[in-house]
C-alpha cells in the first residue's frame, strides 16, 4: 500500500519533472524529441498544453516610447519608436519620386517599384524571397510622385536578418536586365487594365491637366516610357536620387540602440550625393477628357491647395474639410460611422437616385496639393451631377453655411480615423519616415489633435474660398460629351460669396 | 570554406568597405564588363557562354560582409520567447452564462467592443435560410428608442463605427470608438442587440438591399465558388446552405422569424463580450451587468444544436460551364479538421505549404511552395491559393485557382500532384519554413484593437479560451514532416474530394482522375 502509493508519487514526480525540462526548452526547440506521437502529446485545443510555461503578461500600462531621430555624418537619418508587441516594422523612405523624373526617365519611378526587392549585388532575387520567406515577413514598396516607400514587416526575432534585407535591397539594387525587361513586360501588360480602375485613372489624368512641371509627370508609366527605359536609365535615375542624404530607415516596434548597432556599419559610408534642386511645380488647372463608351461617366472637380503639407495648419483644415464633405458610394458595405451624415452623404448622394458615387477627395503634396469632389454617375445625369458638385463647393466656402454639429462631427471622425489608423504598425512606421522626409522632425500626434480642437466653421469656410480662388481642373472618363464645359464650370467659381 | 575566404581576401588589395563605397562596386562592374575573362581563349560555344556567365557572377559577387551577417534562406526556429508576453487576456463569466473578455491597453487612446455570438446560417432551416444575415441588416434599423437616424447620428457624432458580420457559424457586432466613448458604444450595442423594433415597412425595404447585396456578391466569383464548395460538400446538411440565404426567402423572411431567431440563438451563454485596447476589465464587466440584462438565458450551447444535424462531407462536385467568361475557376478540398482537432494546427501549417500565389506576386517563380513555382514557372495559372476552413464538427482543406481555360488540366495535375505528395514526401525544410510563416502571419495579423478583439472573440467561441501566443507556437513548432505526413495520411491519402468549378472549364479533368490522384501508384 505505502509502497504503490509512494510508486505513484514517484512517478508523479517524475513526470513533473520531464515536463519541466520540456518547458524549459519549448520556446527554441520543437517538442519533437520527447516522447509519444504529435498526437498523443497535443490535446484538443480547448485543453492548455500540460507542461507549458507561459510567460508573465505583460502590465496593462504599457506606455508610449518617444522617437529617438540619429543623423549619420552622411545625412542619412535613423529614426525609431520602441513598442512592446511580438512584431516590428521596419521601413526606408527616400525623398525622391516621380517629381525627379526629367526627360528620358519620365516613368522610371513606377519601374523602380516593380524592381523593389529584385537581385542586388550581394543576393539574387532567389536568395531575398527564400530569406522574407524562412522568415514569415511581409515585404511591401510603393512609389508616389514625391516620396518612395520600402518596409518590411516582421516578428521581432527576425529583427537583424528584416533590417539588413531591406537595406541591402534599397542600397544595392543590380537592375538586372532580364529582370528589368521581365517587369517591363508586366507593366505593359497592365496598362490596358489602367482603364478598369477609373479612379486612379482619373487621378492620373487629374495631376497632368492642373500642373505644367514637376508634379505633371505621371506616376503610372506610359506606353511610349516603357518601350525607352531599360536598366541603365533606371541605374542613372537611381544613383542620382537615392542619395544618403535624401534617406531615412523608420522603425517601430525597434529598440534604437539595436536599430544603430546593425544600421550603422552598413550607413556610415553610403556617398552623400550632390545638393539637388527640388523641382518647383506650377499649378495651371485645366481640363482633360477622355471619351470612352460607357453607361457611366466619372468627373473629378478639383482646385489648387495652396502650401501642402509645409503649411500644417492649412493641411489640418483640409483633412477636416473632407471628412466634412465625405460622401461616399451609393451602395457599400460597413454600417453606421462611413460618414453617412456627411455633407455629401445627406445632400446629394441621398437625393438623387442615379448618383453612384460622390465624394471628396484630396491629393496633398509637399508644397502644394489638388482638393475636389469625385463622382460617378449614369451618363445621362453627369450634366448635374458636375453642377450639383461645383455648388456643393461653392457651399462650403460661403459663410455662414456650416453649423457647429456638423463641424464637430467632422471633427470627432477625423480624430477618430488618425488615431484607429495609427494603431497599425505599419502606418506608425510610414508616419515616422514621411514626417522626418517632408518636416526633419516627427511631431506627435497630440500636436495634430490639438490644431484640430482650435478650428472653428469660419477657418473652414476661409480654406475654402483659398481654394476655390485658384482655377479649376477636370478630368472625364466616359461619355464626356455631355459634362458641362471648362468655361462654364470655371465661371461658376468666379462670383464672390 | 576558409581557404576560399582567404583566398578572395588575397584577391582584393583592400577590403571593400574601406573604399568609398559605390565607387567600389562600379568599378568591378565595368572591369567585368569590359575583360574578355580567361587568359587561354576559348575554343568551344560553351565556354563563350560559360565565359558570359561567370562574368555576370563575378559582377554580382562583391562578397561585403556587412549585408550578409544576419540573414539565412534556410528556415530555423528561431527563439521568440522573449517576445510572446501580451497583455493578459482576462475573462470572466456572469450568472446568466454570458462571457465578457478583455484585453488591455490603457495607453492607447482607441478601442473596439464587440459581440460575438455562437449563431450563424447553419442553424437555419430550409425555410429561414437567410434569417441570421437579414437580422444583421436590421439589428441597424432602430430600437424602441432610438430611431434610425438617432442611432446613426449617435455613432457618427462621436467619430465611431459601428459594423457587422454573419459568417456560417458566428455572427458579429462590433463598434470603433475612441477611449472615453466605450461606455455609449456598449450601451448602443445592448440597445440594438436586445430592443431592436423591426418595423414592416423597415423590413421590407431592406429586402431590395439584400438583393442587391447578393446581386454584388455573385458578381464576385471566389464567393460563388465557396458557396458551391460548402453546397456540394456538405449537401443536405445545414453548413451546405449559403449566408445570404435564396432569393425566395429574402422575399419572405419576416419579423416573427427575426424574432425568433434572437431569442433562440442570440442566447447568453453563446455570446461573448470581447473589447481591446482602452478598457478596464472591471469597467467593462459593471457595464455588461447593468446594459445586458434582458438576453434569453437558455441553456443549449451550440455543440448541441451541432450534434443534432451534423455536417456531413461527400465526395462530389458542381459544374457550372460558362464559356463566355474569360477565366476558368475551381476549387478541390478535402474534408478537414474541426476548430478543436490537434490535427487543425497541422492543417494550418500544409495550408501554408501550399501557399498562395498570384501573377503580380513579387516572389513570382522563386516562391518556396513547390506548388507555386510549378505555377509561375509553366505559366498554368492566374491565382491560387490553399484554404482550411475550420467549423466546429468539420472543416474544408483544399485549393482555390483562377486559370486560362487551356491550362486547366496541367494546373490540376500541379495542384494534385502537390497535395498528395504531402503523405509521401516532406522535406523539413519546407516544414520549417511553413511553421515560421504562419506563426509570423498569426501575430502580424494581430494589429490593432479590432483583430486583437476579434481574435479573443472567434477563440472564446471556437476553444471556449484564448490560446496564448506561447502556446500557439509551441504547438505549431512541434509539427514536423512526419506530423505532416500522418495527418496527410488521415485527411488527403485516398479520401473523397469536393469539386466546384466555373468558367471555361469543359477542359477540367473528370471527377474520377481527381479522386484517383489523391493518392499514387507506388509500391
Amino acid at each position: 500500500m505505502l509502497r504503490s502509493s509512494s510508486r505513484s508519487l514517484l512517478r508523479k514526480l517524475a513526470k513533473t519533472w520531464i515536463y519541466d525540462l520540456r518547458a524549459r526548452n519549448i520556446s527554441y526547440e520543437p517538442l519533437s524529441w520527447s516522447q509519444g506521437s504529435y498526437a498523443t502529446r497535443m490535446p484538443p485545443l480547448f485543453h492548455h498544453l500540460p507542461g507549458l510555461r507561459l510567460p508573465p503578461p505583460l502590465s496593462d500600462q504599457m506606455e508610449r516610447f518617444p522617437t529617438k531621430i540619429t543623423t549619420l555624418p552622411n545625412g542619412f537619418r535613423i529614426a525609431s519608436e520602441d513598442s512592446l508587441g511580438p512584431s516590428a516594422c521596419v521601413g526606408l523612405y527616400v525623398d525622391s519620386g516621380s517629381i525627379y523624373e526629367k526627360d528620358e526617365s519620365v516613368g522610371v519611378t513606377h519601374l523602380l517599384e516593380k524592381m523593389a526587392f529584385k537581385s542586388t549585388r550581394k543576393r539574387s532575387h532567389l536568395q531575398i524571397v527564400q530569406e522574407i520567406e524562412a522568415a514569415g515577413g511581409n515585404v511591401n514598396a510603393s512609389a508616389s510622385r514625391e516620396l518612395m516607400a520600402y518596409s518590411y514587416d516582421t516578428l521581432k526575432a527576425y529583427l537583424p536578418q528584416a533590417i539588413e534585407l531591406l537595406l541591402d535591397s534599397v542600397i544595392n539594387p543590380a537592375f538586372l536586365e532580364n529582370e528589368v525587361q521581365e517587369q517591363l513586360i508586366k507593366v505593359k501588360g497592365a496598362i490596358g487594365e489602367m482603364s478598369k480602375d477609373p479612379q486612379q485613372f482619373l487621378i492620373e489624368s487629374l495631376h497632368h491637366a492642373a500642373y505644367s512641371n514637376a508634379l505633371q509627370n505621371p506616376l503610372v508609366a506610359p506606353e511610349e516610357a516603357l518601350n525607352r527605359i531599360d536598366g541603365s536609365i533606371i541605374k542613372k535615375f537611381y544613383h542620382e536620387n537615392y542619395t544618403a542624404d535624401r534617406m531615412v530607415l523608420a522603425a517601430f516596434g525597434v529598440d534604437h540602440e539595436q536599430l544603430l548597432a546593425i544600421a550603422k556599419p552598413i550607413l556610415y559610408d553610403l556617398p552623400k550625393g550632390f545638393p539637388v534642386e527640388v523641382p518647383k511645380s506650377t499649378y495651371v488647372g485645366g481640363d482633360i477628357r477622355h471619351k470612352v463608351d460607357s453607361e457611366k461617366t466619372h468627373v473629378a472637380l478639383a482646385f489648387e491647395v495652396p502650401g501642402g503639407w509645409h503649411q500644417e495648419r492649412d493641411a489640418t483644415v483640409l483633412t477636416l474639410l473632407q471628412m466634412l464633405m465625405g460622401g461616399g458610394g451609393s451602395f457599400s458595405a460597413g454600417g453606421p460611422g462611413k460618414g453617412m451624415h456627411s455633407r455629401l452623404y445627406l445632400r446629394v448622394l441621398n437625393k438623387y437616385q442615379e448618383v453612384q458615387s460622390f465624394s471628396a477627395f484630396s491629393s496633398v503634396f509637399n508644397d502644394t496639393g489638388l482638393f475636389g469632389i469625385h463622382l460617378t454617375t449614369g451618363s445621362d445625369f453627369v450634366a448635374k451631377a458636375v453642377n450639383v458638385a461645383a455648388s456643393e463647393l461653392l457651399a462650403v466656402a460661403s459663410p455662414g453655411q456650416l453649423t457647429e454639429v456638423e463641424v464637430n462631427r467632422a471633427k470627432n471622425a477625423t480624430k477618430s480615423a488618425v488615431l484607429t489608423n495609427l494603431e497599425s504598425r505599419a502606418i506608425v512606421t510610414e508616419d515616422i519616415g514621411r514626417q522626418i522626409v517632408t518636416y526633419g522632425c516627427r511631431k506627435p500626434v497630440e500636436h495634430f489633435l490639438d490644431i484640430l480642437d482650435e478650428l472653428t466653421p469660419d477657418d473652414i469656410t476661409l480654406m475654402a474660398q483659398k481654394l476655390l480662388a485658384s482655377p479649376p481642373t477636370m478630368a472625364c472618363l466616359g461619355d464626356v460629351d455631355r459634362v458641362p464645359s471648362y468655361d462654364s464650370i470655371s465661371n461658376q467659381f468666379r462670383t464672390p460669396y | 570554406m576558409a581557404i576560399r575566404k582567404l583566398l578572395s581576401l588575397a584577391r582584393r588589395p583592400r577590403p571593400p568597405y574601406l573604399l568609398p563605397y559605390r565607387t567600389a562596386s562600379t568599378a568591378v562592374a565595368t572591369a567585368a564588363d569590359s575583360s574578355p575573362a580567361p587568359v587561354t581563349p576559348p575554343v568551344m560555344i560553351y565556354d563563350h557562354l560559360a565565359a558570359a556567365v561567370k562574368a555576370k557572377i563575378k559582377r554580382l559577387d562583391d562578397p561585403d560582409p556587412r549585408f550578409l551577417r544576419y540573414a539565412s534562406p534556410h528556415p530555423n526556429l528561431a527563439d521568440h520567447s522573449s517576445i510572446l508576453a501580451a497583455p493578459a487576456t482576462r475573462v470572466t463569466t456572469l450568472s446568466n452564462g454570458l462571457r465578457v473578455a478583455t484585453e488591455s491597453t490603457l495607453a492607447s487612446s482607441t478601442a473596439t467592443v464587440g459581440v460575438w455570438i455562437d449563431a450563424g446560417s447553419r442553424f437555419e432551416t430550409e425555410e429561414t435560410n437567410g434569417t441570421a444575415h437579414f437580422l444583421e441588416h436590421m439589428i441597424f434599423k432602430g430600437t424602441e428608442d432610438r430611431t434610425v437616424r438617432q442611432l446613426e447620428e449617435e455613432i457618427e457624432n462621436m467619430g465611431g463605427h459601428l459594423n457587422a458580420y454573419t459568417s456560417r457559424e458566428q455572427t458579429t457586432y462590433y463598434a470603433k470608438v475612441l477611449d472615453h466613448d466605450v461606455p455609449k458604444a456598449l450601451g448602443i450595442l445592448a440597445d440594438i442587440l436586445q430592443n431592436s423594433s423591426f418595423d414592416e415597412a423597415r423590413i421590407n425595404r431592406e429586402r431590395d438591399v439584400i438583393l442587391r447585396e447578393m446581386e454584388e456578391v455573385e458578381g464576385q466569383t471566389e464567393e460563388v465558388i465557396f458557396d458551391h464548395l460548402h453546397a456540394t460538400a456538405f449537401q443536405y446538411t445545414p453548413l451546405g446552405r449559403t449566408i445570404l440565404g435564396p432569393a425566395s426567402n429574402i422575399k419572405t423572411i419576416t419579423k416573427e422569424h427575426l424574432k425568433n431567431y434572437i431569442s433562440t440563438h442570440y442566447t447568453a451563454p453563446r455570446m461573448v463580450i470581447s473589447a481591446s485596447g482602452a478598457v478596464k476589465h472591471e469597467d467593462v464587466v459593471e457595464l455588461v451587468k447593468k446594459l445586458f440584462i434582458k438576453l434569453s438565458t437558455d441553456p443549449t450551447t451550440a455543440s448541441q444544436l451541432v450534434a443534432k444535424e451534423p455536417a456531413v462531407f461527400t465526395g462530389s462536385e458542381v459544374r457550372i460551364i460558362d464559356d463566355d467568361m474569360p477565366l476558368a475557376q475551381f476549387a478541390v478540398a478535402f474534408n478537414g479538421a474541426s476548430w478543436t482537432d490537434p490535427d487543425s494546427i497541422a492543417l494550418m501549417v500544409m495550408q501554408s505549404m501550399l501557399g498562395s500565389w498570384n501573377k503580380s506576386v513579387g516572389g513570382g517563380k522563386h516562391m518556396g511552395s513547390e506548388l507555386a513555382q510549378r505555377c509561375a514557372i509553366n505559366e498554368i495559372a492566374e491565382s491560387m491559393m490553399a484554404f482550411n476552413t475550420n467549423y466546429k464538427d468539420t472543416g474544408l482543406f483544399g485549393v482555390y485557382a483562377v486559370a486560362k481555360p487551356d491550362c486547366l488540366d496541367d494546373l490540376a495535375y500541379a495542384i494534385m500532384y502537390d497535395i498528395s505528395k504531402m503523405s509521401y514526401r516532406v522535406s523539413d525544410a519546407d516544414v520549417k519554413r511553413a511553421c515560421n510563416q504562419l506563426k509570423s502571419s498569426l501575430q502580424l495579423h494581430l494589429d490593432g484593437t479590432t483583430p486583437i478583439a476579434e481574435d479573443i472573440g472567434r477563440q472564446l467561441l471556437t476553444y471556449g479560451r484564448r490560446i496564448p501566443a506561447a502556446e500557439l507556437f509551441a504547438r505549431i513548432d512541434a509539427v514536423d514532416a512526419s506530423t505532416v505526413k500522418r495527418v496527410a495520411n488521415r485527411f488527403i491519402f485516398d479520401q473523397d474530394v469536393a469539386i466546384a468549378a466555373m468558367g471555361p472549364i469543359t477542359k477540367l479533368p473528370d471527377y474520377n482522375w481527381f479522386r484517383r490522384r489523391t493518392y499514387l501508384l507506388r509500391y
